[in-house]
């Protein structure tokens, strides 16, 4: 039921979303912005659906997880995008701190901390198959007030 | 053919790369999606314009990113092994001559291509870079 229902399967995506169309969803582009964009939580599913193009199998998995958690908790992410490292990483963004989920060419996850604002290291860890609904929550913890459904 | 690599890359000598409005953020700036780790591709200004990272293959990426040699993280310590360190290297290849890398190897030891560092540290030494990158030319 979960998997049927996601816009990350393929009966749902047009096989060959170009990453041009993508962006538009991911990160709330519009023609008249210019510079770095503000970080506006937008719906999920059409984000993800966008990313699944040229991503292993084991990514999009973990990925589809992490959209199924975030679905269940009634939250999102602020933003969902490809990392040049070939995953897909999703951002959720609070003033000068973020948090990102990071999935992997092999499907692992990781979870990242960072605030800006001062010069402390980032917090990393690899996020357990069983650890992904205490990763959601670490990450609301640190950014404080909760975004998207939450709010 | 490529050129024959230097031997260094100096420490204030710019470094560019491209990036696309998705990995910036108002406030915060690079995030750690815009590079990768073990190695994270830039062009030397020593052989390149800033603009030359622009390229039609990758449209969404106009924006153009600077940092040098001098400005690269410390090195991001391990609880039970040797940290790694950033160190950038020349690489030129067909058809960019201007292709270096910032490179993470083990400290004291030869950087080792084949190498996977522990998926944590990677994000740690992404962000690590990302948070030190000026943006020379906003995306849009």
């Amino acid at each position: 039921m979960e998997a049927a229902s996601s816009f990350l399967t393929q009966e749902k995506v047009v096989p060959r979303v170009s990453t041009t169309v993508a962006r538009a969803y991911l990160v709330n582009d519009s023609p008249s912005s210019a510079g770095p964009s503000r970080s506006e939580p937008v719906g999920l599913a059409s984000k993800v659906s966008a990313l699944q193009r040229d991503v292993s199998k084991s990514c999009l998995a973990a990925a589809l997880a992490i959209e199924r958690l975030l679905d269940q908790l009634g939250d999102c992410a602020n933003r969902i995008v490809r990392s040049r490292s070939g995953g897909i990483a999703f951002i959720f963004i609070a003033g000068s701190r973020y948090g990102m989920l990071e999935c992997d060419d092999d499907g692992v996850t990781v979870g990242l901390l960072s605030d800006r604002s001062t010069d402390s290291e980032a917090d990393t860890w690899v996020v357990d198959s069983d650890g992904l609904t205490s990763a959601v929550r670490k990450i609301r913890m640190f950014l404080g007030a909760p975004h998207g459904a939450h709010r | 053919m490529a050129r024959t690599a230097d031997p260094i890359v100096p420490d204030d000598e710019a470094l560019y790369r491209s990036v696309a409005k998705e990995h910036v953020v108002e406030g915060i700036g690079v995030l750690a999606a815009a590079v990768e780790m073990p190695a994270c591709s830039f062009n030397r200004s020593k052989y390149s314009r800033d603009i030359d990272v622009v390229v039609p293959s990758r449209p969404s990426e106009n924006g153009i990113l600077e940092i040098t040699p001098r400005e690269l993280p410390p090195p991001v310590p391990r609880a039970d092994a040797l940290p790694y360190e950033f160190f950038a290297a020349d690489d030129p290849i067909e058809p960019n001559d201007a292709h270096c890398e910032v490179r993470l190897r083990r400290s004291g030891t030869a950087y080792n291509k084949g190498h996977k560092p522990n998926p944590a540290i990677k994000a740690k030494a992404c962000e690590e870079l990302a948070r030190r990158m000026r943006i020379r030319r906003a995306p849009t």
